[in-house]
């Protein structure tokens, strides 16, 4: 397959369905992304979108790295000092440069923590004597230290990386208060080397006892350490296990896509974590993407290493993404690892509904609000104390229990009128006409909040529980994959069908939030319509899933593929259309959502 | 020979060595003299990477100590260092006693008394240290 065939700039390529492994290969080759898939709707409309780059950590580091190197290609003070300067100055080139001639070059340096003389790069790793303490630690020397050399203030070895991974910018501090000087890349890489290499002699050292171990026979200490070592580990294996399984009900809301990705990323994560260097120039990779935040998003997903780099626009009638966001289109891009989520507000994937509503949503499930509508609706105020109080059997003698008021359930009047006539005459009083009425209109709308309320909660819940129960039988394939002898490939119309299934139903629970806060219309039936029908789609793919047996499931991979790609139709069909009626302002909101 | 005055003391707590009781006592020439002021000090897991979380017990009248007792403290906060010790913190709070800085408030309306009326400030922070730090 040729690259001109990828070429993402040309609609009309791009319109045709892009797969999971296509797309996996796209995200290497630097390929821009769009927030939708088609400049045109059904209809003919023509609508905006947002271009954007899924980028790794690794990538953003190498461009910092060429931006540091440009600079000191005007500075010439060296590519740590450079480093250092950028990262003080917070990547304002011009800034840095203004100062660099305006200042005189020692004040510069000592303000941005750079030692005056640097030359005295030797022994910045030292073994130091039994008089020497640590003072983070207070462990006793003979011991490994670092120090900067042009400051020398010590700290052994294991304090120090403690210290440099716990930073959170890529500025790294001389511990000693009193100082100023920063550690430099160059020195961490020392630092970093020399952790890593003692990580490596460390591991020599338990491999070679372990060989040792089994040249003669074990005494009954080294059978007793090596049982508890594995007792040990298999116990945290178990205690892994369920761990896991609550991390996937967590990502419940994210691409099912990440699962096969997930391995190659925490390789690569490991690496980072591993080596002191790279962690380092993560925390600066970090730095710089939350300067410039406008460009640059780290995926919200736990643990994601991932970013998002934003490309304008395909029109020139919108020119950020705030205006992108007032005309009511949800900026959902995906990261490399399949996270799906909102460019502007950073929660998950929540199209249709646009980001107000998704604010107002939340909050309004979470206020006591809807409380207290449930107060109004079950309960009566006592006409004279106003406490609420719910009617839970008897009679419609009321006596109310804070003040001992006596009134008439019926028509909130008071008792006496009633005489002992248990059966209330004065119905059709002006005062209880008009309770009633105001019963009437809160049941109205929590009723009506409920209802979607309940739709979405459904949608959410079978969300997570598909999730869970989809995982478990994607093991079962795999493993009847291997035993078929069936390709990978063969079987990733599963995953595909998983992934379709999961991204419908965060759609569809989103597209009820919506719902609850649109004004009755025609426009809004149709809205209704499209929803039943991806519902419909959902249920059918997710009933498939379940009656399925396992065994069966390669033998059954046409119904599979029919029913996800009629699913994919249809909630693209069904994205597009709430994405006309919304933009187009063509259906009214009930109150202000702003 | 009497002993010197003890200014600072600091106590583990019984049951997690973490915690720790502290009493400070008003340093003198500010308007807390006199006040034996109890603090609360523990050490979080990552101590010594991240600071001792410390909260004043006894109510004070300082601008930069809210009503919760948090302590406004660039030591505590983005001017940690693992070299600092929990000698030191304590003595920085001291010396926050003697050199308040209403212009870094954490307590807004005690900040704002302290920036107009700095003489009726002082007497309430006095009338305070009296009332509550005996």
């Amino acid at each position: 397959m040729s690259a001109s065939e990828f070429e993402y700039d040309s609609e009309e390529e791009y319109a045709s369905s892009v797969s999971l492994d296509e797309l996996e290969a796209l995200s290497l080759t630097d390929s821009v992304h769009y927030t939708h898939k088609n400049r045109q709707t059904a209809t003919g409309l023509s609508m905006h979108r947002m271009r954007y780059k899924p980028v790794e950590a690794d990538e953003i580091e190498g461009q910092l790295k060429a931006h540091i190197r440009d600079v000191d290609g005007i500075l010439q003070i060296g590519e740590d000092d450079c480093a250092v300067l950028m990262l003080k100055y917070e990547w304002n080139e011009q800034k840095l440069l203004e100062d660099f001639t305006t200042k005189e070059p020692g004040n510069l340096r000592r303000e941005c923590g750079l030692a005056t003389d640097t030359k005295v790069v030797s022994g910045l790793v030292e073994t130091a004597g039994p008089e020497f303490m640590c003072a983070i630690c207070c462990s006793e020397g003979p011991v490994e230290t670092f120090g900067l050399s042009w400051c020398d203030h010590r700290y052994c070895v294991d304090c120090y990386v403690r210290y440099v991974r716990g930073g959170q910018t890529g500025l790294v501090k001389c511990p000693d208060t009193g100082c100023r000087l920063y550690v430099r890349p160059r020195e961490l890489a020392q630092l970093s080397a020399f952790d890593e290499q003692r990580a490596l002699q460390k591991e020599e050292k338990e491999r070679q006892e372990q060989r040792q171990n089994l040249g003669g026979p074990l005494t009954s200490e080294q059978i007793m350490a090596k049982y508890q070592k594995i007792a040990s580990e298999s116990s945290d294996e178990e205690d892994a296990e369920p761990a896991n399984d609550d991390e996937s009900a967590d990502d419940a809301l994210f691409n099912f896509h990440e699962r096969h990705i997930r391995q190659q990323r925490l390789e690569k994560q490991e690496l980072r974590n591993k080596v002191l260097l790279s962690r380092y120039w993560y925390a600066v990779v970090l730095q710089y993407t939350k300067k410039h935040a406008r460009t640059f998003r780290n995926c919200p997903a736990v643990d994601c290493e991932c970013f998002i780099e934003y490309r304008g626009f395909d029109s020139d009638v919108i020119s950020s993404v705030e205006e992108y966001v007032a005309h009511k289109y949800i900026p959902i891009v995906q990261c490399a690892n399949g996270h799906r989520f909102c460019f502007a507000c950073m929660s998950e994937d929540h199209a249709p509904a646009t980001c107000a509503v998704v604010r107002k949503w939340i909050q309004t499930c979470a206020d006591e609000t809807e409380t207290s509508h449930w107060i109004t609706a079950n309960t009566k105020d006592c006409p004279k104390c106003s406490s609420p109080i719910e009617k839970n059997g008897g009679c419609n003698h009321m006596t109310c229990g804070e003040c001992h008021y006596q009134f008439c359930w019926i028509c909130l009047g008071d008792w006496s009128r009633h005489k002992n006539n248990f059966v209330c005459t004065s119905f059709d009083d002006e005062e209880a006409k008009k309770e009633r009425e105001k019963q009437e209109t809160s049941r109205v709308s929590l009723k009506k909040y409920l209802f979607y309320f309940d739709l979405f909660e459904i949608h959410r819940v079978s969300l997570k529980k598909d999730t869970e129960f989809l995982a478990k039988l994607e093991y079962k394939v795999q493993e009847i994959q291997q035993r078929a002898k069936v390709s990978w490939i063969e079987a990733h119309f599963y995953r595909e069908s998983i992934d379709t299934l999961l991204k419908c139903r965060i759609t569809l629970m989103w597209s009820y939030a919506l719902m609850f806060y649109l004004e009755s219309s025609k426009e809004k039936g149709m809205l209704e319509k499209t929803q039943s029908n991806l519902s419909n789609h959902v249920e059918a793919l997710s009933k498939l899933f379940e009656v399925t047996p396992t065994e069966n499931v390669i033998k059954k991979k046409e119904t599979f593929l029919t029913k996800a790609n009629a699913l994919k139709t249809s909630h693209e069909k069904c994205i597009e259309i709430f994405m006309e009626s919304l933009v187009l302002n063509r259906i009214k909101f009930v109150s202000d959502i702003e | 020979m009497s002993l010197p005055k003890r200014i600072i003391r600091v106590m583990p707590h019984e049951d997690n060595l973490r915690y720790f009781n502290v009493t400070i006592d008003g340093p003198s020439g500010s308007p807390y003299e006199g006040g034996k002021f109890k603090l609360e000090l523990f050490l979080p897991d990552d101590y010594p990477m991240l600071a001792p979380k410390v909260r004043f017990l006894t109510k004070i009248y300082h601008p930069n100590i809210d009503r919760l007792g948090r302590i406004c403290l660039d030591v505590l906060k983005a001017n940690w260092s693992p070299a600092l010790q929990v000698r030191t913190i304590l003595l920085s709070i001291q010396a926050l006693l003697s050199s308040p800085n209403p212009d870094d408030p954490l307590a807004n309306e005690v900040a704002e008394e302290w920036k107009s009326n700095e003489q009726n400030a002082i007497k309430t922070a006095r009338e305070w240290t009296e009332r509550f730090a005996q």
